[in-house]
């Protein structure tokens, strides 16, 4: 008998708050095999996020700082900047990143930092009950859109990948999905090279992974899974944006 | 290094750096841009980091990363960027990170101008953003004391886990003045830094979490507190305040920094002129020397408070003199500089403040 | 009975007891008689939220929602309950939010 999976050491025994299906759970697994599998689980400083997320620091086998909220790419680079040789990370959501933190990931990006985050994208603010992100989709009812988010008044949905791609000191922007066993297999490749692009010190890499939030988009978790190939993949289009490997 | 001339904003950094400050994480905003541009400079030389951060809010969150990472950082803004450094602040306050904070203050509110102005003292001393914290606040008053405090700054923030603001104003930052910069250790006695996030195959697999999020009522109020048994420390062992001539004083001026200069300036001038004048220098500004005030309301008749604002420290003094004595107050708002003559006129109409 | 580290108070988990063929746990997959080449998919069945994720990406279906009792959690718990059609691919325990499968072949 040999192991075909098993829980990653990359987690901690404690059981993870997050809703029934919530993808945040897949990610962090991901993340976490990612890791282990590169051996730099000893050295790594994880940059927790203001959303469902925030308790991450309670899951991750690695030390961890809590940032202010969109703010953690900020406080990754000054992880960073001190602790050059260790492999330091964001998580962060879509409000967290592509709203109130926009000005931080856009000039972590600039810099070229060394440093891997990941981007879950679930198109609607989580954690504070279901408000409308800056990546909600056109149409798509949330408790601040409720007849739908309308492009004239809320503008339309803003795709970071294809933003980020344009910067010239980004090493990886790379878009997956979780919402089938062969994307799932696809997402943890690219999040494996995200973080070892920071290891062989290639610059700034960043994965943007569709994700579900099956209590506030009101789906069962299944269901979630299907509304994200259906809904968001047209909209947010899976793929590499950049590699300085070439990948693109 | 020998007495050297040097500009006020130069001499921060420089004492930054002598102070053993390898990071910096800043924003221009006059009139404190000679200490990145000066970092810019001599950081690279001695290995350290300088880091020209997008915006004051970015600057302070990466201050609040490496000083979790372990390292003595330093950033320097004026009013308006303090401002919007507040919430990192609470954040580095709550998350018991030391750092070292110089607010080099300008007219305001809003845009405000670029002069001098002392009318950040509520949002230095108050906390400034939001929740139960004290941030420990130094007040110098010439460069040779800006670099005093600076490098003491680095020590206070390492030993009560805190951050520590040198609130100086734009005409310490533009003076220049001669200062001697002498080698400078750490404090043999800090603790150990042993919370911070170095990596786990640092700590023997124990993993380090910088965080200030208690969601339970009861843990949260343990937490404050904990700060707040640190703070009455400090309210015991560090504060410092300067007292000239107060022994035999009628009037006492109370100010700090630059005013103090000019208080300095008048009550030389009231003493000419047959008024026994004194002159009540706190170098704390929080924890505030209380304590001086006892010292002095035996003998004195009146306080004249002055300070380049609409009155803030002012506050403070009152709850210190507890209404055993009248207050005056003189100030200027808006960047304007008073004179010192305009200050022997305000004592001239405090009870005391006139030649018997 | 709780296999492995206890959800509700992970610091008084008793340490997770190593696999045996004999593992009492009401929803493991085990090998019968002697025919040893069965995959095996174990449950830390309390860490289960039957958010049916497995289900869904289970390319032979032999997973099902057991509705006839609820976990530590108060959720009904996925289950293994056709082993025979079980291909070991590990599809279930890949998806799972909660790290609660463990496969084995």
């Amino acid at each position: 008998m040999k192991v075909v999976y098993e829980k990653s050491r990359g987690l901690t025994d404690t059981p993870m708050h997050y809703c029934p299906g919530c993808t945040h759970g897949i990610i962090h697994k991901l993340v976490a095999e990612a890791l282990v599998e590169l051996d730099v689980l000893g050295r790594t400083v994880m940059v927790c996020p203001v959303g469902c997320a925030v308790f991450a620091y309670d899951y991750f086998n690695c030390d961890s700082q809590e940032a202010a909220h969109g703010r953690a790419p900020a406080v990754a680079t000054g992880i960073k900047r001190v602790q050059p040789d260790n492999i330091v990370f964001a998580y962060q959501g879509d409000g967290d990143l592509a709203s109130i933190g926009m000005a931080e990931i856009v000039h972590a990006a600039m810099r070229g930092e060394n440093i891997t985050v990941i981007f879950v994208n679930n198109a609607i603010y989580g954690m504070t009950g279901g408000q409308m992100a800056p990546t909600t989709l056109l149409g798509q009812p949330t408790t601040t859109s409720p007849t739908g988010r309308a492009r004239v008044g809320q503008g339309a949905p803003l795709r970071v990948c294809e933003m980020l791609a344009t910067i010239d000191a980004t090493a990886y922007i790379t878009r997956v999905s979780v919402h089938s066993i062969p994307r799932l297999n696809g997402a943890k490749r690219a999040i494996k090279k995200a973080f070892q692009m920071q290891v062989e010190k290639k610059g700034f890499a960043l994965v943007e992974v569709l994700s579900t939030c099956p209590t506030n988009w009101g789906l069962s978790p299944v269901d979630a899974l299907r509304w994200v190939e259906q809904n968001m993949i047209p909209v947010y289009p899976l793929g590499v944006f950049k590699d300085v490997d070439g990948g693109a | 290094m020998a007495r050297t001339l040097m500009k006020g904003n130069e001499a921060i950094a420089a004492a930054a750096i002598n102070a053993g400050c390898r990071h910096f994480f800043g924003y221009p905003i006059t009139p404190q841009n000679e200490i990145p541009e000066y970092m810019a400079r001599e950081l690279p030389k001695v290995g350290g980091v300088y880091l020209q951060a997008e915006s004051e809010v970015a600057a302070i969150n990466m201050i609040y990363g490496a000083a979790g990472a372990g390292a003595r950082v330093l950033t320097t803004s004026s009013s308006p960027g303090i401002s919007l450094m507040q919430e990192g602040i609470s954040y580095i306050a709550g998350a018991e990170l030391p750092c070292v904070l110089v607010n080099v203050m300008r007219g305001g509110p809003g845009l405000g101008g670029i002069q001098p102005s002392q009318a950040d003292y509520f949002q230095a001393t108050r906390g400034g953003g939001h929740g139960d914290y004290r941030v420990l606040v130094l007040a110098p008053a010439n460069l040779q004391e800006a670099v005093d405090l600076t490098e003491l700054a680095f020590d206070l923030a390492d030993r009560y886990r805190n951050p520590v603001m040198l609130l100086a104003d734009a005409m310490i930052g533009q003076l220049m003045e001669p200062v001697e910069l002498t080698p400078c250790t750490p404090a043999p006695d800090l603790p150990p830094k042993d919370w911070a996030t170095t990596g786990t195959m640092h700590s023997g697999g124990r993993r380090r979490v910088i965080n200030s999020l208690y969601l339970d009522a009861n843990d949260l109020e343990r937490h404050v507190l904990g700060l707040y048994a640190k703070y009455a420390a400090a309210e015991k062992r560090e504060v410092r305040y300067e007292l000239v001539q107060c022994d035999d004083a009628d009037v006492v001026l109370v100010a700090y920094g630059t005013t103090s200069r000019i208080a300095r300036s008048a009550m030389e001038k009231c003493r000419r002129l047959g008024l026994r004048v004194g002159l009540l220098r706190p170098i704390t500004l929080y924890p505030f020397p209380t304590v001086a005030f006892e010292q002095v309301i035996p003998q004195a008749k009146s306080f004249l408070v002055v300070e380049m604002s609409m009155g803030q420290m002012i506050d403070d003094v009152k709850i210190a003199v507890a209404g055993r004595r009248p207050i005056g107050f003189y100030g200027r708002s808006g960047g304007v500089v008073p004179t010192p003559g305009e200050v022997v006129k305000a004592v001239q109409l405090l009870p005391g403040g006139k030649v018997a | 009975m709780i296999v492995g580290p206890d959800p509700l108070n992970p610091q008084n988990s008793p340490p997770l007891p190593p696999p045996t063929a004999g593992a009492e746990s009401a929803s493991a997959g085990k090998p019968e008689g002697k025919r040893a080449s069965l995959p095996e998919v174990i449950f830390l069945e309390d860490f289960c939220k039957g958010c049916e994720l497995c289900l869904f990406v289970c390319p032979t279906k032999v997973l099902k929602i057991d509705t006839t009792r609820v976990n530590r959690r108060g959720y009904y718990p996925a289950i293994v309950y056709n082993l025979a059609e079980c291909s070991g691919c590990g599809s279930c325990a890949k998806i799972c939010p909660d790290s609660v499968i463990t496969v084995r072949r």
